[in-house]
């Protein structure tokens, strides 16, 4: 009997411990979801208001010329006084500003995004060993065309992680055009369709030009990069560089990048007829 | 303690063994949770600057073919199919497949789009009722737009059958009164894009509930928690499933659903492993695991990917009705996929999938509510002899009931750390009460038709029941 009576009194201790454990789970789930929505509640009213006088800001910036990009900077920097929350949404407007307009205004963006010493946040950001942080930091700075920074950006090739080395090359092709992406052609690094795919958008949103050495590219050993050529080739329907895609199909008759090439070879002549 | 020794002992062994069952049941799902809570932040830091745009510049970006089955839709097909080509993707076709409606689906659909009938012709690679005729529109607005009317087969058959039609190397499998995210097709092909050495064989989504939800003109507009209880709680029940266990399974590489609802496919793989059942109810889970099992006995290098947004809206049963149909056929799907593969069970060959998903669930989805009703029986039958020990099973219950509130709590944090759909503290508040209630009021009834699942299996129940759907236009002006 005391044997059972053992075994009952340890089931009961059981039990009372996992609702004890699970009640304080709930409580602290409970209290932090709320917890959470509050912090959001109150972060988005912040980021309401400084977004309105960023906007103002922004909005000068852009079109009253007659005051000086410096200025502007300054008032910045004196008057709104940029926390963390207020460099990043500034960040995020510039950016968007940034894809919208041309010419003067454009470079005016530029300026301001190194006067306001937001430069210094991303470029900070190069250095973090989050690695989500570096890849923000090469986006913004290679994206506001930051040209002191390409040194830097092009070390992030070397990077640990694969994902910042594909962001970097991004960003080098950001920063100085096609011509790098001719440049980095023997680099091994594996640029899979979704990297090609951003580097393509990036060409395309930039209006990048044509390279008169593209048939370098083809001489490149990665073979992503070759199929990423031929995309290039595709992008401006340049049918009269057909060849440099069958040739290099002629010396590697078996690659695994060839019914890719193929299709684009077919969709290349398609738009010649 | 009843002083009959033999019985004593008894009653601890019964005692010992739900306790030992309930405690492996939370313990499993604390550590799928534990593991979901880490691959959605790694999902989400790798994710935060994606462009999906970005695809759209890809010339040979991944083709795909949207497959919709309909069956007596013709209230709603319009909508739903303008819903579909209004997707934002460059290099997609939607195939409807009308599975021998008896309303007037098709000349429905041949007045709004225009269609002819075409004299395609196609090789059926997976066989399938006969197809009565293809049509394709004559407005080249509604080029990707190719509508197949066939004869009555079930859902498995018509998917087969615009498998079958669909020229495009992927298939995107969904149920056509569904509200997709608009770059729902971006978000599924990237991770074909990112593959390396493993071959993607299907990519799965997250399936949410649309009660309650407004909807206009076949587009998600905003979220709200359902006001009906019955659809609310199985908002919790998506929460759970989709967030603290898919995600998990996925980054075990032990995923064996992906809904029905809403699922893109290698079709190559699909044909070579032979298309959807059209036997079990369960077409979806088996597939999978079919596909799975083909990989692995052909030893080829694959992967089934998982995204964890929300991409894909449905609409809950309202009624315990029509939800105890549904629960009794995914009761029954379950137990036929299990059966069709017993090959895996604990069958290291298969890895992950024979020896941990294939046992979870057929201990906690199959065999739990079989366990769950043995348990109440004998419960009863102590009541009815007098030997009931109160105090046990009082904290027991208690016990059980505190981490179903609490894991659903989880599961409520989890959506509010990642996704934040539910925008109100109103409806969080909505979806917190109702974790109170589910482990009395809905629980016990997912257990019931679990058994009647079980028990419509032996009579030889093959069919899908009814499922009347209230329809997003009645709730949503």
């Amino acid at each position: 009997m005391d044997f059972l009576n053992h075994h009952y009194s340890f089931q009961v201790k059981l039990l009372l411990s996992l609702i004890a454990v699970f009640s304080v789970a709930f409580i602290v789930f409970f209290i932090l979801t709320f917890l959470k929505r509050f912090k959001r509640i109150k972060k988005n009213e912040l980021k309401a208001n400084y977004q309105n006088q960023i906007d103002t800001l922004l909005f000068e910036l852009l079109f009253n010329q007659n005051v000086s990009v410096n200025k502007i900077a300054l008032k910045f920097k004196n008057e709104i006084v940029p926390t963390k929350l207020i460099k990043k949404i500034t960040l995020k407007s510039i950016n968007a500003l940034h894809r919208n307009y041309t010419g003067d205004l454009k470079k005016r963006i530029e300026l301001f995004y190194i006067e306001s010493e937001l430069v210094n946040y991303s470029l900070e950001k190069l250095n973090s060993l989050n690695w989500a942080k570096v890849i923000e930091g090469i986006r913004d700075i290679s994206n506001l065309k930051y040209q002191p920074a390409y040194e830097i950006i092009l070390s992030k090739l070397k990077h640990s992680k694969t994902i910042v080395q594909k962001e970097a090359f991004i960003g080098v092709i950001l920063l100085k055009g096609l011509d790098e992406l001719i440049k980095n052609k023997d680099n091994q690094l594996y640029l899979d369709d979704w990297t090609q795919s951003n580097i393509l958008y990036v060409i395309k949103r930039d209006q990048m030009t044509l390279p008169d050495n593209i048939e370098e590219l083809f001489k490149s050993k990665n073979k992503t990069i070759i199929l990423l050529g031929a995309r290039i080739l595709h992008y401006f329907q340049a049918n009269h560089y057909l060849h440099l895609i069958e040739n290099y199909l002629i010396q590697n008759p078996n690659s695994t990048i060839k019914p890719k090439l193929d299709s684009i070879i077919n969709q290349l002549k398609n738009i010649h007829q | 303690m009843t002083g009959i020794h033999w019985l004593d002992i008894a009653i601890h062994a019964f005692n010992y063994f739900i306790l030992v069952f309930a405690i492996s049941v939370m313990v499993s799902y604390l550590f799928l949770a534990v593991i979901s809570a880490f691959a959605l932040k790694a999902y989400h830091k790798k994710n935060r600057f994606v462009n999906y745009n970005a695809l759209l510049a890809l010339p040979d970006a991944p083709s795909v073919s949207l497959i919709a089955p309909a069956y007596n839709e013709g209230k709603t097909i319009i909508e739903n199919v303008k819903s579909l080509l209004s997707i934002n993707y460059n290099n997609f076709d939607v195939i409807v497949v009308n599975d021998g409606s008896k309303d007037d689906s098709i000349p429905i659909l041949i007045d709004a789009f225009e269609l002819e009938i075409t004299n395609e012709i196609f090789s059926p690679q997976i066989e399938t009722k006969e197809v009565k005729a293809i049509y394709r529109s004559k407005n080249p607005s509604y080029s990707k737009l190719v509508v197949v009317d066939k004869f009555n087969g079930g859902k498995a058959d018509a998917l087969n059958t615009g498998i079958n039609i669909s020229t495009k190397p992927y298939v995107v499998c969904i149920d056509v009164d569904c509200i997709m995210d608009k770059d729902v097709l971006l978000k599924l092909a990237k991770p074909f894009l990112e593959k390396s050495e493993k071959r993607i064989i299907a990519t799965g989504g997250v399936v949410r509930i649309a009660n309650s939800c407004i909807i206009k003109s076949g587009k998600l507009i905003k979220v709200n928690a359902p006001d009906n209880w019955v659809a609310r709680i199985q908002v919790l029940e998506y929460l759970r499933a989709f967030l603290l266990g898919r995600m998990a399974w996925s980054k075990l590489d032990g995923l064996l659903l992906i809904s029905g609802a809403f699922g893109m496919f290698d079709r190559e793989i699909v044909i070579e492993s032979g298309g959807y059942n059209t036997k079990t109810v369960g077409e979806d889970m088996e597939l999978i695991v079919r596909m799975r099992r083909y990989m692995i006995d052909n030893n080829r290098e694959y992967a089934v990917q998982y995204i964890p947004d929300p991409l894909c809206w449905t609409e809950a049963p309202e009624s315990y009705e029509i939800l105890r149909k549904q629960r009794s056929r995914w009761t029954r799907g379950t137990m036929e996929t299990l059966w069709l593969h017993k090959k895996m069970m604990l069958n290291p060959k298969y890895k992950t999938i024979g020896l941990l998903s294939y046992p979870y669930w057929l201990m906690y989805e199959y065999l739990a509510p079989l366990i769950e009703c043995f348990g109440l029986l004998v419960t009863i039958l102590f009541i009815c002899l007098g030997v009931l020990n109160w105090h046990f099973f009082g904290l027991l219950i208690l016990m059980v009931y505190i981490f179903s509130v609490m894991f659903s709590m989880l599961a409520i944090y989890t959506e509010e750390a990642t996704f934040r759909r539910y925008t109100t503290l109103s409806d969080l508040r909505k979806l917190v009460f109702i974790a109170h209630l589910e482990a009395i009021i809905f629980h016990p009834f997912t257990v019931y038709a679990a058994i009647r699942g079980n028990w419509e299996k032996i009579k030889g129940n093959k069919g899908w029941g009814e499922m009347t759907r209230k329809g997003f236009d009645k709730t949503n002006k």
